[in-house]
């Protein structure tokens, strides 16, 4: 019999940890165990069990290719991490300086030097595998002399089939506007960044989602005038002071 | 002097993730070759062909490669984090799967769920299914294991789970615990 005060929560911990519940099922209980040491003690006394499903299958071998493929992937990231790592300290990639146990997290991308950062940041998410979602080019659209339209890079492994553009209005008033892209999650939003010379990201201060089909825009205030690159990020609902993802998409101004 | 490879070799789970989330390739490439086929192992389980497999896998080892830093050791052990990024990319796969293909809820395990060009391949798994993944399940019960199966390695929820078993809401719950309190005992009797 558990100590558990609300049993509606209680009931739910085996198909919690099978990954049977629904979303809102599993917000519900996570936000239950913070003030439940019963289900807490009782969701880690089942993950033992849970641990031995992940293994308890009939065996299988890896292909080659695949471990071929996904060290090929890994390792052209780590170059490009190294050489932003490098480029940031003054050194060359492979010096004494790049050995030094430095702890900074990759997740901190935007403190890498521009622009080695911004091959870095999203070249690291977006070139790998060798595929590039978009190339950049300007003016295609033949738009007014007071706009051009860029094509944004998307990163392939994040939004595969996604696509985006970048209306830029000298004057003010841009626009990005994205098709194919998935959802940036429950809870979540695609948050635009601009980012300008060697500083970190700013908000653009523009917030947005997609529908069914991946469609979706979002204003960007202000002229991009100064700016270099503009950079969209899934955050928190509500939105970031600074990236906390990779960027899903990036289009040079 | 040891080479650096032979150092990694060397190194437990745990120190090698500490590189890993400084982007140290060589020391993936290490925790890769520990624990490739147990998860590729996995992602077949649940999606019935090594195509569907690999791409799963290719996904989840990638997930897994850039999401290092943010693994927290409190959680478990390298090895079960990346059983269970690649757990999550394989029921999405599946998942993915079965929408497309409307999904039925006359399934029988792993011969619908991949139905289509891996008809062949799935039936022929899935009858191997039951005969090598004996051991743990067989702890269960019939009407546990069912509940257990169609959630963990099919990927339903409870409601789809009791649709599928024409059975109440709670029953499905109720046995879906029951199977894992009896796992969990099973697994303590062992020493494990």
């Amino acid at each position: 019999m558990t100590d558990c005060t609300e049993p509606r929560w209680n009931e739910l911990l085996g198909a919690y940890a099978l990954g049977a519940c629904t979303p809102d099922e599993q917000d519900g209980l996570r936000a239950h165990m913070h003030h439940c040491p019963t289900c807490t003690a009782e969701l880690l006394e089942l993950g033992a069990a849970r641990e031995a499903l992940l293994t308890s299958v009939p065996r299988a071998a890896a292909p080659p290719e695949l471990k071929s493929r996904v060290m090929q992937q890994v390792r052209a990231d780590a170059e490009l991490f190294s050489a932003a790592k490098a480029r940031e300290s003054g050194q060359a990639p492979g010096s004494a300086a790049d050995t030094k146990p430095e702890r900074r997290e990759r997740r901190s991308w935007w403190r890498m030097p521009v622009p080695l950062a911004v091959a870095g940041a999203c070249a690291v998410v977006l070139a790998v595998g060798g595929v590039l979602g978009g190339t950049l080019v300007g003016g295609e659209d033949g738009g007014s002399p007071s706009t051009r339209t860029v094509s944004a890079k998307v990163d392939s492994a994040q939004a595969p089939g996604g696509s985006g553009r970048l209306v830029v209005a000298e004057g003010g008033g841009s626009q990005l506007v994205v098709t194919g892209m998935p959802s940036p999650g429950r809870g979540r939003v695609y948050e635009v960044w601009l980012l300008s010379g060697a500083g970190a990201p700013h908000p653009a201060g523009a917030l947005f989602s997609v529908d069914h089909a991946g469609s979706g825009s979002a204003a960007v205030p202000g002229s991009l005038k100064n700016v270099d690159q503009v950079l969209v990020t899934s955050e928190p609902a509500g939105g970031s002071q600074q990236p906390t993802r990779m960027p899903v998409l990036a289009a040079q101004v | 002097m040891a080479s650096r490879s032979d150092q990694l070799a060397r190194m437990a789970d745990e120190d090698l993730r500490a590189l890993i989330a400084d982007a140290d390739a060589d020391a993936y490439e290490v925790v890769y070759d520990r624990h490739a086929d147990a998860a590729f192992a996995l992602a077949h389980r649940i999606l019935g062909s090594r195509a569907a497999a690999d791409d799963a896998c290719q996904d989840a080892w990638m997930a897994a490669w850039r999401s290092a830093s943010r693994y927290d050791p409190r959680l478990g052990s390298v090895r079960s984090w990346l059983l269970t990024v690649v757990h999550h990319r394989s029921i999405d796969h599946v998942r993915r799967m079965t929408r497309l293909r409307d999904r039925t809820v006359a399934d029988d395990a792993a011969a619908e769920r991949v139905a289509g060009d891996d008809d062949t391949e799935a039936l022929a798994l899935a009858a191997d299914e039951r005969e090598l993944a004996a051991g743990l399940l067989d702890e269960l019960s019939g009407d546990q294991r069912a509940v257990v199966e169609l959630a963990f390695y099919s990927g339903y929820s409870h409601s789809e789970i009791a649709d599928i078993l024409e059975l109440p809401l709670g029953t499905v719950k109720g046995r879906m615990r029951a199977g894992l309190e009896k796992l969990r005992h099973h697994l303590e009797g062992a020493g494990r």
